[in-house]
């Protein structure tokens, strides 16, 4: 804006003010938060610019293939390692021991004292919590069927995986942070943690975020979903909004067309198939039908995208700097 | 929560590093208990290398050392335990208990599960640090006394407080030993290579005690404890000296600790 300001412009600006913090406070609180989050390792940068935001209560799945930056992301969150640049809150500000009293976290490599039993584990981390809760962990330990006496360091990978995910929900954590959660376990320990994980979460405002490359296990439990590559945020949308706005059209016009004429909002990519094309539309599909319809054609088809497919549109061009959010 | 956490983490370390305590410890006695034993089977053969021709031949200054030991008892066991076993075995003691406070949870993967507990770095490292030189202490005391009681029992007087006033020395010298040896615990991932650092400084350390004119610097000579042997008391200077290297090289351990990546 150039020139003097004026009394009306002074209004319109205070009214946009006013809008603005009438937003942040109808939007529901966030349980993390960072702002152009960096992290680089001598020449390669890890995460690059991650603008990540999580409500609070959500359900929230970050995708990406290995390597693509969501472990280093995590520990970022959890104050393991300093950001290069940027910011992170978690519930509400910066990551210090009266936060991490409300945080349960699982790592990657379900690092636990190997020396310790079970029981001796569960009695070491429930001193560090008021919140602890025994009968909770007890049911956990029988449900998971884990001996109470065993050595940690003798139990399988699955086994430990479920004693670290018992150990995270001890506290009764407001944000729940697990790094490739079931990796490891076989399929039946797999569901049986998804389940116990849903049915802790259900209902209540407490926030899980986890990281994974599982597409399905994510599409079971996430509301929402970040796909991250090469360090990048790529894509921030809820799963139910995916469900309806990612789609692949079928389009075969009756007359001969260039692809481009069909590039437009909405349409993230045109390929030929046969005679016609096959859209991926990643927004606005109402407003795609209708400016297809348009146009005299024999075939126009919507076909459901699975998140399979979705992860797969995004992180195949090897990464890339848009983001959509939902 | 904090004391319950403390405890908690007290707990750990006795727990983590039992083996190392039991075997230094063992280690420690055993050698003071020999020390007592052998006094008459050393007497005997000193004497020997002094009667039959070793005198002239040997350095006149390892001479008179022999000699004193063999007129006093006293001078024996406070020359072979804090002027030789003590501080060799403890200072071998110290970087083992140190080079695996930080790296061995770097190396076992246990880092980040302890770094996130609603307790802070500084707190995680003071704990260990702490334990470390109690541990120490117990056992430089232990083995010292073991010595004590020993000698009593092979029929030879030590003067019990004058003698375990030594320990001060010998303890301020291995805590700052161990401090350096956390240091490098901090630094390295891997506690092999944090022990070997560990050590190469400790080599180090005993350079000062080889020039007449920097025989002050030594820590090694510190924690032999001459001061109280031939006075009676400690050299007070040297004691907080050696107390102020071990809490600096402690800050320094833990400033790092908290910039620390855990990846």
């Amino acid at each position: 804006m150039t020139g003097p300001m004026t009394d009306g412009h002074r209004r319109n600006d205070l009214k946009q003010d006013d809008q603005r913090q009438g937003a942040a406070r109808d939007a529901p609180p966030l349980a993390v938060r960072t702002c152009g989050l960096t992290r680089r390792f001598g020449e390669l940068t890890a995460v690059d610019s991650l603008d990540l935001e999580v409500p609070e209560g959500s359900l929230f799945g970050l995708l990406g293939p290995n390597g693509a930056g969501k472990t280093t992301t995590l520990r970022m969150l959890l104050g393991l390692l300093a950001p290069t640049a940027g910011t992170v809150e978690i519930l509400g500000g910066p990551v210090n021991p009266g936060r991490l009293a409300r945080v349960g976290y699982v790592s990657e490599e379900r690092g636990m004292y190997g020396y310790m039993t079970v029981e001796e584990m569960v009695g070491f981390t429930r001193r560090f919590y008021s919140t602890w809760d025994d009968r909770a962990v007890r049911d956990y330990l029988d449900l998971f069927r884990l001996p109470r006496r065993t050595r940690v360091a003798d139990l399988s990978h699955g086994m430990r995986s479920l004693l670290a995910l018992t150990l995270a929900l001890g506290p009764r954590p407001d944000l729940l942070i697990l790094d490739e959660p079931t990796e490891g376990l076989d399929p039946v320990m797999r569901r049986e943690f998804l389940s116990m994980l849903v049915k802790e979460m259900a209902g209540t405002r407490r926030t899980l975020l986890f990281s994974s490359h599982v597409l399905n296990e994510v599409e079971r439990i996430a509301d929402t979903v970040a796909i991250i590559n090469r360090g990048r945020l790529v894509m921030t949308r809820s799963v139910e909004e995916m469900r309806t706005n990612e789609k692949r059209v079928r389009f075969v016009p009756q007359r001969r067309m260039d692809p481009r004429e069909l590039e437009g909002p909405g349409v993230r990519r045109v390929e030929r198939e046969g005679s016609g094309f096959v859209l991926t539309v990643t927004d606005d599909l109402d407003a795609v039908l209708a400016r297809l319809s348009t146009v005299p054609h024999f075939v126009l088809e919507v076909m459901d995208l699975d998140l399979e497919e979705v992860f797969f549109e995004y992180v195949k061009e090897g990464g890339g700097s848009r983001e959509d959010r939902g | 929560m904090r004391t319950a956490a403390d405890r908690a983490l007290v707990w750990k370390e006795l727990r983590e590093n039992r083996w190392k305590h039991v075997v230094g410890a063992a280690v420690l006695v055993a050698t003071a208990v020999a020390v007592a034993l052998l006094f008459d089977f050393v007497r005997e053969m000193l004497q020997g290398l002094l009667l039959g021709g070793g005198e002239g031949v040997l350095p006149p200054a390892l001479e008179q050392i022999i000699e004193a030991q063999l007129r006093s008892y006293f001078v024996y066991a406070w020359s072979n335990w804090y002027g030789k076993n003590l501080y060799q075995v403890a200072a071998v003691l110290a970087i083992v208990l140190g080079m695996g406070l930080v790296a061995a949870e770097s190396g076992n993967k246990t880092l980040s599960f302890l770094l996130t507990r609603p307790v802070s770095r500084r707190r995680v490292l003071a704990v260990k640090l702490g334990v470390g030189a109690a541990a120490l202490a117990v056992i430089i005391a232990v083995s010292s006394l073991t010595l004590v009681i020993a000698s009593h029992l092979g029929g030879h007087e030590l003067p019990a407080g004058r003698f375990m006033l030594g320990t001060m020395g010998a303890w301020a010298g291995s805590t700052v030993i161990f401090t350096v040896a956390a240091l490098m615990s901090v630094l390295f991932s891997d506690q092999v290579k944090a022990g070997m650092a560990a050590a190469v400084v400790a080599v180090v350390m005993s350079v000062p005690s080889w020039v007449p004119s920097l025989r002050w610097l030594s820590v090694y000579r510190h924690m032999q404890g001459l001061s109280v042997m031939m006075r009676g008391e400690p050299d007070w200077v040297a004691f907080a000296a050696l107390l102020a290297a071990g809490a600096g090289l402690a800050l320094a351990a833990v400033h790092l600790f908290e910039r620390r990546d855990v990846t």
